[in-house]
This record gives C-alpha cells, sequence and structure tokens, in this order.
C-alpha cells in the first residue's frame, strides 16, 4: 500500500445536520424544531490505494460520514474533494462521472438486494444506467455484454458464473454480502465505501468476505473507506483508522500506532472494552466507561467525551484525585441537565417535609461519592449539596463551576497537524484555538 | 461430582415447518455447575438460542422439545415428587421436564430466568419500568406463598396481554412492599436514581439501561440459573463492557449460576469457566476455556478461532472456513458429520453420525473406542445421575480427531460434496439412526 500516496479523498470540516422536530405531531405539541449534530466537522484524506478505518459506536456519525461524502444525503458545510474536485459542487454529467468512480457496499446483504430482480441483472443495473457498454465491439448485443460483464463479476467475488439466473433469496448471507460487493465493482471503481459490510455475516463467513476485500485491493488498486464499530476487523482490513465520537474524529492515525500506542482516553476506552478471544480475557476486568453517550441534539460543549472521560482534566489550582474530581463531575452534570431531581431525593429519604438536611446530604454522598473529599473540595461540594437541599439548583450548579470548571469543557480541542493526532487537552493544543472557545462561549450564554 | 445445579442429557428439539422438519437441536447434553458461568458459543443456526428457550421451557409452536432431560438439583422438589413420580427424580435432582406443567411454570423466576438480546421482548411499553418489575417480584412472592400458581404477565408477553394491561391497572396488583424491592433491585443493577427512573416507561431508557432493568427483573425470583442469550449483542462495546462486568457481579454476589449464550468468542472468553461450541445443533466441543481456547480438537472450533481477527496481534491473512452455514432441515442433514461438507480434514470415517468422544489428553490415539456404530453413548440413558464421560475428562468432541489422527490416506477427494459432483445423496437415510423421538409433553 502506498503510504506516502497522495490523497484521493479530502475531506474538510464536513458537516451533516438533520432538523428534527418537523413533523406535523411535533408542531401539533408545540415542540420546537432542532438540530441533530450527526456529524460535526470532520476532516480527513483517504490516500490513494489505502483503506482508512472509520470506527466508533453507534450514533458517532461514521455511516453519515461516508454517505454524505458520496452526496447520497446532501452536506449542511464543508468540502469534499475527489481527485482534486470538489464533490459537493458537482452536477451533471461531472456528478455521473463521480458515481461511476465511488461505490459504497452496505451493511445489510438482506435489505440491499432488489427481491424481484435476478443476481444477472442486479449486477447488470449499474452498466445499464450509465449507458454502458458505449459499445461492445466485438458483435455481441449490449444485453449479452452486460450478462458476461455479471457472470465474470460473479466468478470474480467467489461465486460460480451458473448462479447469474438466480434471486437473492436463493443465497446466504455471506452470498449476498458477495453480490453486493460484485455490484460495486461493476462500474470499475475506484473508491469504495464499505459500510459494516460484516457485521451482519457470521464470523466464519466474515472471514471469507474479509479476505476477498483484500483481494480485490490488491487486484484493482481499489481504495477504500472502511466503516465499522469492530474493533477487530478494522484493526485486520486498516491501513490508518479514525475513530469518530458524537459526530467528531477523536484521533486518527496509522493502525498499528493508533492500537499499540492509543492516546484519546475514548481511543483507550474502546480498546479496552474488546473481548478478546483468548484464553487470557478470561476473567478480566474491565474499567467500564460509566454513562450513556450523550445525546447529538444537544452536545457537551468543549470536549464531548469529558461527561465520560475517566481523564477530565481539573483546573491547575485543585488540588484533587482523579476519581473524586471525576465524581464531582458527575455531579455537575447532574445538576446542571436538571437530571438530579430533589424531590426524588426527599422521596428516598422519606422526608418529604424536606427538614432533615444532612440526611438529604447523606444520601446524595452516598449514591454519588465512593472516594472521599477533602480540604476546599469537601467545603464546595457541601456548599453546593446545601444548595440543592434548599432547592437551589442553580446556585449548586454555580458553587461548583466556580471551583471545578475544566478546559476540557470551556474549550473544544482539536485535532493536530500530525501523522497520529488526537483531539484531547492531554496532548498539546494549539494555543488559541479560537473555533472551540467560540462555541463553548456561545452555548454559555 | 455432585456440584452440578443442572444437567442436560441429550436435548432434542424439532421444528415442524411447512419445509419440512428443522432438527434445530439435537442431542444436546452439558452440566452446568453451581456459580460457574457456562458458556455456549455458536453461529447462527447452530441452535444455541433454541437451546436456551429449550432449557426454560419456552420453545414455541411450530417447535417442539421432542427428546431430552433437564435435571435441575432442588433437594425439596426431588423430596415432593419421590413418591409421586419416581421417574422424575433422581437424587437431589429433578427431570423438569417430568414435573407437572404447573410445577414447571412455577419455576421460571426462582429456578430459572432469562435475559434476552432484545429487551422489549420481555419488558412491556405500556407500564412503568418499576412496575413490571414489582410485578415480578410480586410474582415471586406469591409464588412462595401459593406455590405454582401464579404467572408473571411479562413472561411472554403478547398482544392479548397488552389488552388486558390497558385495561386492568396494575398499580392495585402490586404491594408497596414488592414497588419498594423494586427500586432496590434497580439500585443493584446500576441505574442512578432509581427511585425516580422506576416510574419511567421503557422508551425513556437507552438501550443499556434496558438491558440493565431486564436484568433487574430476571433477578426478583432470586434465580439459581440465569439464561442469558446473546444479552449484550445489540449493545455497543463500552456499554457492552458494562453489562458484562454486572452480570459477573451480580453472579459473584448472588452465587447464581449462568449460561452465557453468544456468538462471540470474546465474551466466551472474558465470561465463561467452560464451554460449548454449537454447530448445526449440536455441542461439537466443550470442555475448560482452556480446552477450547488452546487445545481445540474439532477442525470447527479451530476454524472459528481461525476466522477472528486477532486485536493485539493481526494475521495477514484470516484463515477462514469455507462454505456455509449448513442447512437444518432434516431432510437435507444427511446421515454424516454435519460439518464434513466444510472440514478441511473429512475422512471416510466421518461419513457416519459422529458419537461425542472424550479428547485423550496426549497424542490422540487410534483404535480405542473407535467403533463408530454405536449411538451417541455420552448422553446417558434416561438417568440424571449419569457421569459424563468415562475417564473423568470433560474435554469432549463429535469429532474422530479427538481419537485418531488426521490420515490423508482416509481423506474425501475434493469436491466430494458439491452438488454437482457424483458425491452422496445428501437425502435422509430412513435407516438413520436417531434417538426414538419423545413427546415432551407426555
Ligand atoms: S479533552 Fe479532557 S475530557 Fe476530553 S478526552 Fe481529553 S482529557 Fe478527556
Ligand atoms: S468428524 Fe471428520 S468431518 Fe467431522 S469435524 Fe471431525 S474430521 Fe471433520
Amino acid at each position: 500500500m502506498t503510504d506516502a500516496g497522495d490523497p484521493l479523498v479530502r475531506v474538510r470540516d464536513l458537516r451533516k445536520y438533520y432538523v428534527e422536530g418537523d413533523s406535523l405531531l411535533d408542531r401539533l405539541l408545540g415542540r420546537g424544531s432542532r438540530s441533530v449534530k450527526a456529524v460535526d466537522g470532520v476532516s480527513f484524506d483517504v490516500r490513494r490505494g489505502e483503506t482508512l478505518g472509520v470506527v466508533g459506536e453507534s450514533g458517532c456519525g461514521k455511516s453519515t460520514t461516508g454517505e454524505t461524502l458520496l452526496r447520497l444525503r446532501e452536506a449542511t458545510s464543508g468540502r469534499v474533494e475527489f481527485d482534486g474536485e470538489s464533490v459537493l459542487d458537482m452536477d451533471g454529467d461531472e456528478l455521473t462521472r463521480f458515481r461511476r468512480r465511488a461505490q459504497i457496499v452496505f451493511q445489510d446483504p438482506f435489505s440491499s438486494l432488489d427481491p424481484r430482480m435476478t443476481i444477472g441483472e442486479i449486477l447488470a443495473e449499474p452498466l445499464r444506467i450509465h449507458g454502458l457498454p458505449e459499445d461492445t465491439g466485438d458483435g455481441r448485443s449490449k444485453s449479452e455484454y452486460r450478462r458476461d460483464r455479471a457472470k465474470e463479476l460473479l466468478e470474480r467475488v467467489g461465486l460460480s458464473a451458473n448462479q447469474v439466473d438466480r434471486y437473492p433469496h436463493e443465497f446466504s448471507g455471506g452470498q449476498r454480502q458477495r453480490i453486493g460487493i460484485a455490484r460495486a465493482l461493476a462500474l470499475e471503481p475506484e473508491f469504495i465505501v464499505l459500510d459494516e459490510p460484516v457485521s451482519a455475516l457470521d464470523v466464519s463467513v466474515q472471514a471469507q468476505v474479509l479476505n476477498l476485500l483484500d483481494d480485490l485491493q490488491e487486484e484493482y488498486g481499489l481504495t477504500y473507506l472502511f466503516i465499522a464499530h469492530d474493533l477487530s476487523v478494522v484493526r485486520h482490513i486498516c491501513d490508518r483508522v479514525a475513530v469518530m465520537y458524537l459526530g467528531e474524529i477523536v484521533e486518527l492515525g496509522p493502525t498499528d500506532d493508533l492500537f499499540d500506542d492509543p492516546r484519546h482516553p475514548y481511543t483507550r476506552a474502546l480498546l479496552e472494552s474488546v473481548p478478546r478471544a483468548k484464553l487470557s480475557e478470561q476473567g478480566r476486568r474491565v474499567e467500564a466507561l460509566s454513562g450513556d453517550v450523550p445525546s447529538p441534539r444537544d452536545p457537551p460543549s468543549g470536549c464531548r467525551f469529558r461527561t465520560r472521560c475517566p481523564l477530565v482534566i481539573p483546573p491547575d489550582d485543585v488540588d484533587i484525585d482523579q476519581r473524586t474530581y471525576r465524581e464531582v463531575m458527575d455531579l455537575r452534570d447532574r445538576v446542571e441537565s436538571g437530571d438530579l431531581n430533589p424531590d426524588a431525593v426527599w422521596d428516598a429519604v422519606g422526608d418529604p417535609g424536606r427538614a432533615d438536611k444532612p440526611a438529604f446530604k447523606r444520601h446524595l454522598r452516598e449514591e454519588l461519592f465512593d472516594t472521599d473529599l477533602d480540604g476546599e473540595n469537601e467545603d464546595v461540594v457541601e456548599k453546593a449539596l446545601d444548595a440543592l437541599a434548599e432547592g437551589d439548583g442553580d446556585r449548586a450548579a454555580e458553587t461548583l463551576r466556580e471551583r471545578f470548571e475544566s478546559v476540557c469543557e470551556t474549550t473544544r480541542p482539536v485535532l493536530q497537524e500530525r501523522d497520529h493526532p488526537a483531539a484531547c487537552h492531554l496532548y498539546d493544543q494549539p494555543v488559541e484555538p479560537d473555533a472551540g472557545r467560540d462555541e463553548a462561549e456561545a452555548r454559555a450564554d | 461430582m455432585t456440584d452440578e445445579i443442572l444437567r442436560v442429557r441429550g436435548l432434542s428439539t424439532r421444528f415442524f415447518t411447512e419445509e419440512g422438519q428443522v432438527n434445530a437441536v439435537e442431542d444436546v447434553s452439558f452440566d452446568v455447575r453451581n456459580g460457574e458461568i457456562y458458556g455456549i458459543v455458536g453461529e447462527s443456526g447452530s441452535g444455541k438460542s433454541v437451546t436456551a428457550l429449550s432449557l426454560i421451557d419456552l420453545v414455541d409452536s411450530p417447535g417442539r422439545i421432542t427428546a431430552g432431560e433437564v435435571w435441575y438439583r432442588n433437594a425439596d422438589l426431588a423430596g415432593e415428587f419421590r413418591e409421586t413420580r419416581p421417574e422424575a427424580v433422581d437424587g437431589e435432582f429433578v427431570d423438569v421436564r417430568r414435573l407437572p406443567e404447573g410445577v414447571r411454570r412455577s419455576l421460571r423466576g426462582p429456578a430459572f430466568s432469562t435475559v434476552f438480546q432484545d429487551p422489549m421482548s420481555s419488558l412491556n411499553p405500556s407500564l412503568t419500568v418499576g412496575e413490571q418489575i414489582a410485578e415480578a417480584v410480586e410474582v415471586q412472592r406469591r409464588a412462595r406463598a401459593n406455590p405454582r400458581r401464579t404467572r408473571s404477565r411479562t413472561q411472554g408477553y403478547g398482544l392479548s396481554n397488552l389488552i388486558v394491561d390497558s385495561v386492568l391497572p396494575s398499580r392495585s396488583y402490586v404491594s408497596e412492599e414488592s414497588s419498594e424491592r423494586a427500586v432496590e433491585l434497580l439500585e443493584q443493577v446500576g441505574i442512578p436514581d432509581p427511585a425516580e427512573r422506576a416510574e419511567e416507561y421503557p422508551h425513556q431508557f437507552s438501550g443499556g439501561m434496558l438491558q440493565r432493568a431486564m436484568i433487574a427483573q430476571a433477578l426478583a425470583g432470586e434465580p439459581d440459573v440465569l439464561v442469558a442469550d446473546e444479552p449484550t449483542t445489540a449493545l455497543d462495546v463500552t456499554i457492552q463492557a458494562q453489562i458484562l462486568t454486572l452480570l459477573r457481579d451480580l453472579q459473584e454476589r448472588e452465587g447464581m449460576s449462568v449460561v452465557m449464550i453468544t456468538h462471540d468468542l470474546g465474551v466466551i472468553a472474558r465470561m465463561c469457566d467452560r464451554v460449548g461450541v454449537m454447530y448445526a445443533g449440536e455441542i461439537v466441543e466443550s470442555g475448560t476455556l482452556a480446552d477450547v481456547f488452546e487445545n481445540p480438537v474439532h477442525p470447527y472450533t479451530r476454524g472459528l478461532l481461525g476466522s477472528i481477527p486477532d486485536l493485539e496481534d493481526p494475521a495477514p491473512r484470516l484463515q477462514p472456513i469455507e462454505g456455509n452455514v449448513p442447512s437444518l432441515l432434516d431432510s437435507e442433514m444427511g446421515d454424516r458429520c454435519y460439518f464434513a461438507d466444510r472440514c478441511p480434514m473429512a475422512m471416510e470415517d466421518c461419513l457416519t453420525r459422529i458419537p461425542e468422544f472424550a479428547v485423550s489428553a496426549g497424542e490422540p490415539q487410534g483404535g480405542v473406542g473407535s467403533d463408530l456404530d454405536g449411538v451417541d453413548d455420552a448422553a446417558g440413558g434416561g438417568n440424571g445421575g449419569a457421569e459424563r464421560g468415562d475417564d473423568g475428562t470433560e474435554h469432549r468432541a463429535r469429532c474422530v480427531l479427538a481419537e485418531r489422527e488426521y490420515d490423508p490416506e482416509r481423506a474425501l477427494p475434493d469436491g466430494y460434496f458439491d452438488p454437482e459432483s457424483a458425491g452422496p445423496p445428501r437425502s435422509a437415510d430412513p435407516e438413520r439412526r436417531r434417538e426414538p423421538e419423545v413427546n415432551a409433553d407426555d
């Protein structure tokens, strides 16, 4: 694989927002519409002949990224260049040409093939749509040519030419995925977006398809964008990997570097979480990330991972144990988001009269803190709990923020200009991270 | 060996469909020990999930358990039925399948409980999470007071239940005590603000939280055996890690036994003490984690392990298993080792049905026990006390290679099983040696 290969695809600050809450029901219920930031400013190159992996959990925006850069969805903003040309500005012939050169294979081999068409028809269709061949040159009719091409493609993906008249339902999942790949190859593309191409397959069959993808890349010099959630598969097949979280790329690097020396705390947590199919895995206790991925409707300010990050950075002048700081930040999150409902706490302590403040505070401490606070940290938390007991959530939030506000929430970290960047304040960040700062401030208003 | 909680013997489950008889589970035998996590791993169509359903007696029409015993250790029940149903009792064990229907049902909850891949299959969308868990608690409470009469409304939740539930207010059904216990259970499974979350409906929960709620529901009866069928498959990897940790903690704290059913060998490796590998309805290899991961004998097990990309040490090329997941249609299965058509080491010897062999510790030896004509002798005959294997080893495989070395001389020619080639007929042999089918409901 060409390491120093020039980029075939360049993506810059690509965004895809959806407007949600725009349905009739929403309007009847008086719900305001809001945007969901599915992809929020991603930038990367895909170099000629390489496989770039995009990995992340559901809702991180990886599939939307693939579909948006192919123009299967309209981008909100940003720039995509394919072989030097701006994809988002293409129309007419230019766009048709691009669609020949860039293809996609979807995850679900069951729904992506039309059940009423034979395999031969499915494989001939892209040629037909593009009016190919212009001239067979050998006396064959165009449809004969397409049928022969379909047979050729079938053989190439490990099926048999005499299956050309069968229907999709006659094939197993793995075979259908081979057909999906054959269809993507029909127009001899240079670039293929593989969107979870093996996720629906059993491992024994998955391995066959991965080997096939490897062979095809070698044979036709293909460039792949490989979208997946399975880190083992990504490690196996990719040359470089981008890790996404909540619409952003948080780390990007050569595969071995990224897996052997993961930098972003999220990447580390992901790798830590994967169960290895090895004896040494037995009984391994994983430091699991706590909580769920926040909603992309209202992503956290600053670093989007900060609500779960075990390494969230305390202010310089606050001396606090890392785990304790995480607990304080969780308390803050719950106070600020309104998740923490004082009524429920009073109920739980069995004092609806709200007189026994010490009991109220004890209850919260027991629920929220495994570690011990001391000194100033203890005083501030105590003050905040007092405010909560008095029913003043805003003051509690303010008290806590004053002391514990982290750079991770005020400033959005960015990817550095280097081979293996990580968008995290633990790694040197540009001195003036202007964009991030502005956004954080705007949100605080 | 008396520390088992469960001894499954010769379990077979068939589905009688329009296309024909599907042999989903075929003569499956395994033990689950007290306080262990027993893993069952397999790909789609391996029969692992039907095995789970069969264990807890939840196989629905057109499926039916056609043979086998599920011996459950419960001295009280054994005492109760020793006189009236001697055939259902063996020492401290009872064969759940031979107990009266009402008793069998009353065991769901306090004896066996389940967690599925999709929480919505066991949670009712129109009741709050707290109500449903409280209800499960209530059912168990009443069951203890008045055994084998009650049944949770959320078990096998269906349309009729939905109608009933929307008509009948459910709160009246649940005591204050049960509601409190529900909140406790939610707390135990790591749901923050449990009292408040108990008031919410399932759709207000995230996937991971729903899974926790379902686990809380399953724990309501303080089960001896928790059957977890792909409990983390629908979850993202970081949430999966949370749930696996939770399951392990609960298992240790409550001293439960868990049957963990999954397609993911990584989950098996992290969680399980012993494991059975399923293929085409059979357990083809079983043993300790070390047996199966370090010394796999069955070519399918080896193939599976070779198919998984290694996260830490990627190989340049994977070693897949050729071919596809097999058909389980009785008429297409053939009277041979079911893996033979994909097996790189298939020999002439493999063209008969292969029993389960104990894997010999050292070199595979020829000769001993090489009589392949016998029916499966490992499953014991109706005796729950039967020991697995005569030589004490628990590493077993349904493969001739457990007993003898691969002999290239006897290898089947390439393409032997291709439909186009002059291979053997694949249709069923009328003389197949199968155990007679027993109507499970007799
Ligand atoms: S920027 Fe802060 S919160 Fe974000 S990953 Fe880095 S340390 Fe964690
Ligand atoms: S019995 Fe024969 S065909 Fe079956 S798995 Fe063993 S070696 Fe392969």
